[in-house]
């Protein structure tokens, strides 16, 4: 067996950053490369539409009875990492200005082992979070029914058969499947079947309907505000503060996303860690007004349970429905959104992974009359919408966070790892402080991995267990870095 | 061959007649230029309803066709007729069958902007209803009086569908000797915003379509057979407009494209729609694309 064969040099192996180039570049240099013009406001703003996307509202009835009023310090504690790991991102994406996922980049820097698991990290994060969203979505839509129609959705057809107990599933949930979350995963999946894109313009709108409803919900709950409910204010001490923080990381992803628009961005240098932070401070003022608001209104113990809690709180506050009813419907029109996202997300890392070989090719086959990957949708609609069906919220968000801190870790990891080995190598963006940062993104990283629950570990340890048997038994052979598969395929 | 063209007073039967008249010069074959008029009530009645309008239809319509008996000259074989009909898809489709038409030409909706193509109801309801090739002229289409067809290119979308048009596509070149090109086109301009996954990441779908599109050139030109010489291109652009635009066109050249998604289910060659490009003009590309609601 020659060198090349060995399993050694095959986990280890990495793409070439040329070969990434040619995958991600267009016909010619004109399609494949965008002019810089994305200024440093449009930065921001998108920075800000791309991570408040939908947890705000659904995360504090998850985190408010953990942490107690103290999430508040969750929600500060969550951003920093946040923006660590964002400025991790920003030099990566001016290395490897390539599609901008951190499976790429690891198998550019890191090897393939390293990146078929984040590449199964980010199936968790964006699979499960979607399903997640869905089921807050599903909570939203039964609200808009209530005040709307009198009655909502019966619960056999609006919540699942399984129940988290204490992060474990277990059978005795109140319905048999949640309908409108399958619903809205399959109607999310025939629009990206037939190709669709939201434009820069629909995305701005999302946002502003997203950003509205938040400021009318402090605005209106600030009227109700109750300083007695903030006693006492870390119940759980640090450790639930810190717990609740775990869980609270996932409303902070999409901040990477400022990081990908590297190569169009005026004056990266500067820009970048300038509009990652700027963000990062908006969206944060805006989370901690939310939740020092909410809380204001009710009790902390209220919250346990709290399905479209936000719509609630103004329905209990106000004895009126129609702030309930704005709300609940820019939640809706907002998520369905981020939904869409999501999924789509999900269906071109898989894309990305199946072109390199690492899962079939059913993955990356193009429907010609819709020129999108249709299989591909349809796999993950039905993964997803299984998921958002049949699982409850709770032990969603958690894995979800899971996934993608792990998958931060990598990235800040592959910062440093390429500082030594690729010293030389250009870098449009510099992580400052180094190496201070990357560490302390890796340390804190590490430490929101720690608090969250044990039966969580125990999920994503065997869904890593399932993506290594896959990775021995298929991909490590059927690799486009194989030598022996590249024949057969060319 | 027999040319039924869609004649009306306005721009779009210029244009139609424009591109009837250059199919015909290629093959010597009949044009019939067809003016549909709305039904009169042809019912006797003691205050002869509708006669004045009646009247006035038939002065209408020698004037019309007087018009474009005019434009065609004496060079090319043509009958120029006028039908009464509920609608003028209807007419058409009717007449087509009555005199034994091949291919039914019409011009561009007058929505559409310059160069550009965009189906009008008639147009619609016709590649519904018709059984025949339907040639479509993009708005402003003029041909020169020596302009012929000098190439079809035909839109190659890899599927079972799009195979049936680039059969008939083979069967016409090789009765008229006109050369045939096969075009895939390769469209960039999905991108979700954000995506979650980098700003790149629809170049990787459209670059897998790209290589799929190739295979499919290669096994289909195996099987047309090597008697026939056909030109292979993939067109490529961040959208439809560039996509087009990116393989160059030919002075006379016709684009066919198949549209089984409005077309009912049938023979390939029912669901055609011919369309012709200008030769390249300065600054005139953006005029040349089709609109994108053809391709779906």
């Amino acid at each position: 067996m020659s060198e090349q064969q060995t399993l050694g040099f095959r986990l280890l192996r990495k793409k070439p950053v040329e070969k990434l180039l040619s995958e991600t570049q267009g016909a010619d240099s004109e399609h494949g490369h965008l002019s810089r013009s994305i200024t440093l406001f449009q930065l921001v703003m998108f920075g800000v539409g791309a991570t408040i996307g939908t947890g705000i509202f659904f995360v504090l009835s998850e985190t408010v009875p953990t942490a107690g009023p103290g999430v508040v310090i969750s929600f500060l504690l969550a951003g920093v990492v946040a923006g660590l790991t964002a400025l991790c991102y920003a030099e990566m994406a001016s290395m490897i200005p390539v599609s901008g996922s951190s499976y790429s980049y690891a198998y550019a820097t890191l090897g393939e082992i390293v990146a078929y698991f984040v590449g199964a990290c980010l199936v968790l994060e964006y699979g499960i979070s979607a399903s997640a969203v869905a089921i807050g979505w599903s909570g939203y839509l039964n609200k808009l029914f209530e005040i709307v129609f009198g009655s909502g959705l019966p619960a056999a057809l609006s919540s699942a058969p399984l129940i988290s107990d204490n992060h474990r599933l277990a059978v005795g949930g109140d319905g048999y499947i949640n309908l409108p979350a399958a619903i809205l995963v399959f109607l999310c999946c025939l629009m990206l079947i037939r190709g669709t894109k939201e434009s820069a313009r629909a995305n701005a709108i999302m946002v502003m309907i997203k950003i509205g409803v938040l400021i009318l919900f402090i605005a209106i709950a600030a009227t109700g505000f109750s300083s007695a409910n903030f006693q006492p204010f870390a119940p759980a001490g640090f450790a639930g503060i810190s717990a609740a923080a775990g869980t609270i990381f996932f409303t902070f992803v999409g901040l990477d996303a400022v990081s990908t628009a590297g190569e169009e961005v005026e004056n990266p240098k500067r820009n970048l860690p300038l509009a990652i932070i700027a963000a990062l401070i908006i969206v944060t003022t805006l989370y901690v007004l939310t939740a020092v608001t909410a809380i204001g209104v009710q009790a902390p113990a209220a919250f346990e349970g709290q399905e479209a809690g936000l719509a609630t709180i103004l329905q209990n506050l106000t004895g009126s429905d129609w702030p309930a009813l704005i709300l609940a419907i820019g939640a809706v029109i907002s998520v369905f959104s981020v939904t869409l996202v999501v999924l789509y997300g999900q269906t071109r890392i898989l894309f990305a992974m199946s072109r390199d070989g690492l899962i079939p090719e059913l993955f990356n086959q193009v429907n010609p009359r819709t020129l999108s990957p249709v299989a591909n949708t349809i796999a993950v609609a039905l993964f997803v919408g299984a998921i958002a069906a049949f699982i409850p919220n709770d032990i969603l968000w958690d894995l979800t966070s899971l996934g993608t801190l792990t998958a931060f870790i990598v990235v800040s990891a592959g910062v440093m790892i390429l500082r030594r080995t690729k010293p030389d190598m250009p870098r449009g963006f510099k992580v400052p402080f180094y190496p201070v940062l990357p560490i302390l993104s890796i340390l804190s990283s590490l430490y929101l991995i720690s608090n969250l629950k044990v039966q969580v570990y125990e999920l994503f340890g065997i869904w890593l267990f399932l993506a290594a048997i896959f990775y021995f038994l298929y991909s490590v052979k059927k690799s486009r870095l194989e030598p022996k598969a590249r024949v057969t395929r060319s | 061959m027999k040319y039924l063209v869609g004649y009306s007073a306005d721009r779009g039967g210029q244009e139609a007649l424009s591109l009837g008249m250059m199919l015909s010069r290629r093959d010597k074959a009949k044009l019939v230029i067809c003016l549909i008029l709305p039904r009169t009530w042809g019912y006797p009645s003691m205050a002869r309803v509708d006669a004045e309008y009646a009247a006035f239809l038939d002065k209408y319509a020698q004037k019309t066709l007087d018009k474009a008996r005019a434009a065609v000259g004496s060079q090319l074989s043509a009958q120029f007729i006028s039908r009464s009909h509920n609608s003028a898809e209807e007419g058409l489709i009717a007449t087509a069958g009555e005199l034994g038409a091949d291919m039914i030409v019409l011009g561009s909706s007058r929505s559409a902007s310059s160069g550009k193509f965009l189906e009008g109801s008639v147009t619609r309801n016709l590649l519904h209803l018709s059984k025949l090739p339907v040639a479509l002229a993009t708005r402003g289409f003029d041909a020169g009086p020596k302009t012929v067809l000098t190439r079809l290119t035909c839109a190659f979308a890899a599927t079972p569908k799009s195979r049936a048009t680039v059969d008939y596509c083979v069967k016409f070149c090789r009765k008229y000797q006109v050369p045939l090109r096969l075009a895939t086109f390769v469209v960039r301009d999905k991108q979700m915003y954000p995506t979650g996954a980098g700003y790149q990441v629809e170049n990787l779908v459209a670059n897998q379509w790209r290589s799929q599109a190739i295979a499919a050139q290669k096994a289909l030109l195996a099987e047309i057979g090597s008697d026939m010489a056909v030109k292979t291109e993939i067109g490529d652009g961040a959208n439809w407009k560039e996509a087009l635009s990116s393989i160059g066109w030919k002075s006379g050249e016709m684009l066919v494209i198949g549209s089984g998604r409005i077309g009912p289910p049938g023979a390939g060659f029912s669901r055609l729609q011919w369309q012709p490009h200008h030769p390249q003009r300065a600054g005139a590309d953006h005029r040349r694309a089709a609109h994108r609601r053809i391709f779906g």
